[in-house]
């Protein structure tokens, strides 16, 4: 293994995990923190940032061809027609 | 298009095998790759579910002859009219169109081998069979009385029937949809053949891949509503109960958050053979190209944000029901666009009026009666008033069968030579797509008019004075049949007795008639290349008519 | 760098074929956002819906459990992910020890799963005539959370029969032309930690002191 295929193939990985692992710290210790403000906001949040280390450096969407990463955003847009929609109903009744 | 097969003609005797004759063993049409056999295997399917669910249909329409009911309990008619629209809606209507012409035609219209990943099409006829099982397997156990819909609580809390295995049969056929959708997209975006850029695809391909599109991202949302079902009616867990706070609007939001836009999964593909069918026997190139290209992708997307047109009386806020009822205002719109781009194809053209022509035209009639009365139901006061009436019944019988069971015979049809490599008789083809089209509307237009006047749908016990009406309907239901049942005949005989037909019997332009009757496995003993838009039957500034006019001997 | 890829019928250069795999995948784990969306939409409904009384419900959950198993996840990411692109560099030997180890937590996942469920079982979590809260918002919510952990554990499992399909690959020795396979399987391992990490502040986070 060569000293660039070494940074490559395991301490970029690495950087994002332990980036995760922080994060995972992070987000636990909020939920348990008295009297801190909007918790379920907070802890999504950190779900979101979470996901998009993984998304764009594990799953490598910031290298990916357009195409690919037009597939990966439209699921999330089309799940938000399906939120967006039904809250309209379930908030105005 | 002209594909460059003009370099040299291939000698007869190298030619490879066409498709048909590629191996003739059983398992070698159980385990193939090829998109052609497989659209062959669904073909096959599909029409056992066709029937399948046409005779429940026909109890259906015996039953309501007496408005007092004439052999079937309560009970029974539940289960026949829940079968049929089980069967007709998964096993018959979603998959019609795509799996067999589309999985036929679409990478012979793009000048490719085969889809991006042949083993994932022949998993999707494998997934399809094996759901078809399930919900025959809940037939044979006493069948399923919730309706199509699966609405809870009674589905979760309350129905006696089968309802777990026919939600699984469900659940499964739902993922052989995705699967063909994916493999669809990935071969449009992947394996278009060199010079057929976007602009150049035949609106077919264009159809397939909209309806792709709709498939993969509303499907799994069934999957989810059915699997929270199964998660309530088997375990018990209070999902959907309004007595733990659940609210069955959610899964009514779930549940037409797929079977909306399931409606244009059916529709898109008629879209896309019509254009083709029209522009063929009228020689004429589309009208409007690129609207009719937007206006399918607008299909696609608006689509998804109507559903709620199917919960006006539910309980829904009235908020949401003037946004959804606005919505699918506006997605009335390229549906016009293309019914009007159809009729401006037509004009000066020269049309044939053949079999495949004919269902076309009467597709167009068909759909647009359908999607006319489409908008009465968007307004929600006439809605309210004829919701879970015959009004609704005929409305999306003019849509799904009127529409897309006619494009699907005419395609049928018109591919049917370099499908099969026989020629069918013309006349008789005629003679059944003229039945179709009457048999049609005596059936469903008197159910406009008795659900205009208050009749129920879901019930076989009336007031007599919707007796005509039902009667006349069930006459009709009779000629429709006829109109069904008479192709085998005449299409069975061609496959054994047909005259060979010929690489291009109607002279057609797309990709898929460039090469032979039945193709042969890679599709092309050249690979295409394509140099032009699809559709080209005259000069871009002239008619036809014009064409020959100018060609025609000088009369002094 | 072994890019000698092997070229299936319908491609006919290397190229598109590469992009093939990615985009079919992610297409599919597309169609995964909107099934997973789908029980979200229910969780956020039921929480909206239910209020404090969800909330309780959510109490019980072990948070233990769940963050070891997050942890144990997100790692089993890392290894898939050195696994995938050992796999496109060659290096066979490391690829195949990051593979086994992605199983690994994978069924280190499942297990310690089992032992939470054992808990939840015998503290009558479980909606029904035993279930130790009441019924109503709190029910919903362990509806919401056996639902949702199943479902999770069966794409897990799948998770591990396409993790397997590389190893056995491995074992008729062409890993390294398969580098395109290895990717898929990864992208589909990671939706699954995703899940599971978005899973995480739903479940186990709601509802602490």
């Amino acid at each position: 293994m060569t000293p660039e295929q070494r940074r490559h193939l395991i301490y970029a990985p690495l950087r994002i995990w332990l980036g995760l692992c922080i994060l995972l710290g992070l987000t636990a210790t909020y939920a348990y923190l008295p009297h801190v403000p909007i918790k379920p906001i907070i802890s999504l949040l950190i779900a979101a940032a979470k996901g998009a280390l993984i998304v764009l450096f594990f799953m490598q969407l910031r290298k990916a061809e357009a195409i690919v990463r037009l597939a990966a955003l439209v699921g999330v847009i089309w799940a938000s027609f399906l939120f967006l929609f039904s809250f309209a109903d379930f908030l105005t009744r | 298009m002209s594909p460059n097969t003009q370099e040299g003609i291939v000698d007869r005797e190298l030619r490879s095998p066409s498709y048909l004759q590629n191996g003739t063993t059983i398992r070698s049409w159980l385990l193939t790759t090829d998109h052609k056999r497989i659209g062959i295997l669904y073909a096959m399917s599909i029409t056992f579910f066709f029937f399948l669910g046409g005779i429940a249909a026909t109890l259906i329409r015996l039953e309501l002859i007496s408005p007092t009911g004439l052999f079937l309990t309560n009970d029974e008619y539940n289960r026949a009219f829940t079968l049929h629209g089980i069967v007709m809606v998964w096993f018959f209507l979603v998959p019609s169109i795509p799996t067999t012409l589309g999985n036929f035609l679409l990478p012979m219209m793009i000048g490719a081998k085969d889809v991006a990943f042949p083993r994932l099409n022949l998993m999707s006829w494998y997934l399809f069979i094996a759901g078809g099982l399930l919900t025959v397997l809940a037939l044979i156990a006493g069948g399923v009385d919730t309706g199509w819909t699966f609405y809870t609580p009674f589905s979760t809390l309350y129905s006696n029937s089968h309802v777990l295995l026919a939600a699984m049969g469900v659940f499964v056929v739902g993922f052989s949809s995705i699967a063909t959708g994916v493999n669809f997209i990935a071969t449009v975006h992947l394996l278009r053949a060199k010079g057929m850029t976007w602009m150049r695809l035949p609106l077919f391909g264009w159809a397939m891949y909209t309806t792709s599109l709709v498939m993969v991202l509303a499907t799994p949302v069934l999957a989810m509503s059915l699997l929270l079902v199964v998660a309530e009616r088997a375990f018990g867990l209070p999902i959907f109960d309004p007595r733990s706070g659940g609210d069955p609007l959610l899964f009514q939001h779930l549940f037409w958050f797929y079977s909306h836009p399931a409606v244009y999964i059916m529709v898109l593909p008629a879209f896309g053979v019509v254009s083709e069918i029209i522009t063929c026997e009228a020689r004429r190139r589309i009208f409007g190209y690129q609207f009719m290209v937007y206006a399918m992708v607008v299909i696609a997307v608006i689509g998804f944000m109507v559903w709620g047109h199917h919960m006006f009386v539910s309980g829904q806020s009235a908020f949401a029901s003037l946004v959804f009822s606005f919505l699918s205002f506006v997605i009335a719109v390229p549906s016009a666009i293309k019914v009007f781009n159809w009729t401006g194809t037509l004009y000066r053209g020269q049309i044939r009026f053949s079999a495949p022509m004919l269902y076309a035209l009467g597709f167009i009639g068909l759909f647009t009666i359908g999607g006319l009365t489409g908008l009465f139901l968007a307004s929600i006061p006439i809605d309210v008033d004829l919701t879970d009436t015959y009004f609704v019944v005929a409305h999306f019988h003019y849509i799904m069968v009127g529409g897309s069971v006619s494009a699907f015979f005419g395609g049928l049809h018109f591919w049917w030579p370099k499908i099969t490599g026989r020629m069918y008789s013309e006349r008789l083809a005629q003679f059944a797509a003229i039945s179709m089209f009457f048999g049609f509307n005596f059936t469903f237009f008197p159910q406009f008019i008795m659900g205009w006047m208050g009749m129920p749908r879901r019930y076989h016990l009336y007031a007599p004075e919707f007796q005509p009406w039902h009667v006349m309907s069930s006459m009709g239901a009779v000629v429709l049949a006829f109109g069904y049942a008479w192709p085998v005949f005449y299409l069975g005989w061609s496959l054994f007795k047909g005259q060979r037909a010929p690489d291009n019997p109607w002279d057609a332009t797309g990709l898929e008639w460039q090469t032979r009757s039945p193709p042969p496995k890679e599709n092309f003993d050249r690979t295409p290349v394509v140099t032009d838009g699809p559709y080209k039957y005259h000069p871009q500034d002239s008619t036809p008519h014009e064409v020959e006019q100018a060609q025609a001997p000088q009369v002094p | 760098m072994s890019s000698d890829i092997i070229i299936h019928e319908p491609f006919e250069t290397a190229a598109r074929q590469k992009v093939a795999v990615p985009f079919g995948v992610w297409s599919f784990l597309a169609t995964e956002c909107l099934f997973f969306g789908g029980i979200f939409l229910f969780y956020a409904y039921a929480r909206w819906h239910g209020g404090e009384a969800f909330s309780a419900g959510a109490k019980e959950t072990d948070i233990w459990f769940g963050s070891a198993n997050t942890f144990i996840l997100m790692t089993s990411s890392l290894t898939m992910a050195i696994a995938e692109r050992a796999t496109k560099e060659g290096l066979v030997r490391l690829a195949r020890w990051m593979l086994w180890a992605t199983i690994g937590f994978g069924l280190a996942f499942l297990v310690v799963k089992g032992f939470e469920y054992r808990k939840d079982i015998s503290e009558h979590l479980i909606p029904g005539p035993h279930f130790k809260l009441e019924q109503g918002p709190a029910a919903q919510f362990w509806a919401f959370y056996w639902t949702v952990t199943v479902t999770h554990a069966i794409h897990l499992t799948i998770g591990l029969g396409v993790v397997g399909r590389l190893l056995w690959i491995d074992r008729r020795g062409d890993l390294a032309p398969h580098a395109t396979t290895a990717e898929g399987t990864a992208l589909y391992w990671h939706l699954v930690d995703i899940v599971w990490v978005i899973l995480y502040p739903l479940l186990y986070l709601v509802g602490r002191p």
